[in-house]
This record gives structure tokens, sequence and C-alpha cells, in this order.
């Protein structure tokens, strides 16, 4: 971490402009027949590429695979991506820490730059029967 | 809480789910005292992987009680502590407040989960930083060990999950 999706090398020092950030949710049935959830957060930048900055988070969840609304499920992902201290500091994101692992990456941004930028959530159903779904 | 989220796409990816499962073991009995034997905090053989999630429906319930789902966060290490999150939804529950109590674990060499810390709060459903409970205790050290959280819900029927377990560079023992 932090991750760069393709295999071209990051200029360091380059100025990168994050164009988005980009939450990731995997969701498959947990052993217990609930769900569990991984989430991967991606900053998308202007050339293209991919820059993952967290994929430490996730959630667990009684409800099925089956009965998990999309509603829950991205609720679920927006509440395991807050801060510790968001209840007083009212931060959404840990946007510091992924400043400092897109500088690590060679992408120069702050926080202030990741505040502004759009957000969206991305979910992968994973099926263990190779079957693909639509929805949840 | 406001999102920028201009939208939400869903896809489908076939995976190897079910031979995940199949690895997975049992988990260990938790031990109730923390200060018994020289046993040490460790790693557990089974992490990411081995998320369980019990209901705990009272034989005797009616079937008019309602049935919340359970919600908590991966445990995580944050500014030198552990810490995991509880909350809930409402499923086949009313829109009101109940109270989410969160039990971290650590898991210790002689195969048991050890009690660390509880945190408890009363919320409405539906998570987000208001609605969230919250439990977490330092970090002594960073030689990895294994770290879960049990939430429990108090609403109708009432139901728990235990969250799921991870080997992070954090023990308390």
């Amino acid at each position: 971490m932090p991750n760069v999706s393709d295999s071209s090398p990051v200029d360091r020092g380059r100025s990168t402009p994050v164009v988005r950030l980009r939450a990731w949710g995997y969701l498959r049935t947990s052993p217990g027949n609930g769900t569990e959830c991984s989430i991967r957060l991606s900053a998308m930048l202007n050339d293209g590429r991919e820059v993952t900055v967290s994929d430490e988070r996730g959630w667990t969840s009684t409800a099925t695979l089956e009965t998990l609304s999309v509603v829950h499920a991205v609720g679920n992902i927006d509440t395991a991506l807050l801060p510790d201290d968001a209840e007083t500091t009212a931060e959404t994101h840990e946007y510091a820490l992924f400043a400092e692992r897109l500088r690590e990456a060679g992408v120069i941004t702050d926080v202030q730059a990741l505040r502004s930028v759009p957000y969206d959530v991305v979910l992968v159903v994973r099926r263990s029967d190779h079957h693909d779904r639509d929805g949840i | 809480m406001a999102y920028r989220r201009s939208r939400v796409l869903l896809a489908a990816v076939a995976t190897m789910a079910a031979v995940i499962a199949s690895l997975v073991g049992g988990p260990p009995a938790a031990a109730d005292d923390a200060t018994a034997s020289a046993a040490h905090p460790a790693p557990y053989p089974y992490a990411d992987t081995a998320a369980t999630v019990s209901r705990t429906l009272a034989p005797d319930a009616a079937a008019a009680a309602c049935v919340p789902y359970v919600d908590g966060d991966n445990v995580h290490v944050s500014s030198g502590d552990v810490s995991g999150h509880g909350w809930w939804y409402r499923n086949t529950c009313p829109n009101t407040k109940t109270t989410v109590t969160i039990y971290l674990y650590e898991y210790y060499s002689d195969n048991t989960w050890r009690w660390k810390n509880t945190g408890s709060k009363y919320v409405y459903p539906g998570g987000g930083s208001a609605n969230r409970a919250a439990v977490r205790i330092n970090c002594t050290g960073v030689v990895p060990a294994a770290w879960r959280t049990l939430v429990v819900v108090k609403i109708g029927a009432g139901a728990s999950a235990y969250t799921k377990t991870l080997n992070l560079p954090c023990r308390n023992g």
C-alpha cells in the first residue's frame, strides 16, 4: 500500500490531481450465512490510473446476501470508512491518511482537495455458485 | 450524513467463496479470565476467513417480536489502539433507539478468546457517526495477534454477531 493499478511508474513529484474517490465493496456470504464485505478505497487519477489508499476496512452483518438492500450495504460501507473520531470531527473519510498514502505514491494532493472530489461506491457480489447476479 | 456519491454501481463477480468457507474452522471458546495462565496473545490460524454470525433469538420469543440486523466493522488499528464499531439496521424492528453493546476480544496462544473492553451506546438504526457504539484498547506491542468483536443489539428478540477475525500488528496482553 499504496498500490497503483497499472504497471506504469508514477512520476514522483508530479502533480496528479485526484478526480474521484471510489469505494469498492466486495460482498459475499459469511461462514455464518450473514454477509461480509471487504472495502477497497481508491483514488481515481485524471490520467486514468487508480491508487488504492485503504484496504483495511470492512464489515459483517447478520443480514443475508439475499435480504441485504443496496442502501444497507452502502450505508455500512460509509459507516465502516468513518474515522474513529468522526463523532467529534464530522469528517466522513480519513482524508489526511489518504493524502499521505497518495504522496507516498507520488501523487501530490492534500486534504482540502480530497474533500472536494466526488465519491461513489461500487458493490461487487461474490457468489460461490459462479452465477452473476444483477442486484441484492 | 451528507454523501457526495454520484452513483452506485453493482457488479457481480464469481469467486471461490465456497472453497474459502470450507477451510474455515470453528472459533475457540472464549475465556472469561484474562489473567490466568502464561498464555500470550497470538495470531489466529483462520484469520480473515472466520467471520462468525450468530443469532440469539430466544426460544420463546413471540413471532411478533422484531429481529434486528446486527452490523459491525472489521477491527482495525487506529492511533495506537485497536478499535471496532457496532450498529444495527431495522429489518422488522421500529425506527427507534436501542442499546448496542460491543465487546472486544483478543486471541491467546492457549486457544482462547479473552475479553478486553466493552463499549455501549443508545442509538437509532442505520449506522453513521452518531449511531454506532465504539470499543477500543491500546496496543502495548506490534507483534501480530488476532482480534474480533461481538456486537449485541437489544431491541425486540435481540441479536448478536461476531465480526471477522483479523490478525493485526497489535497486542494488548
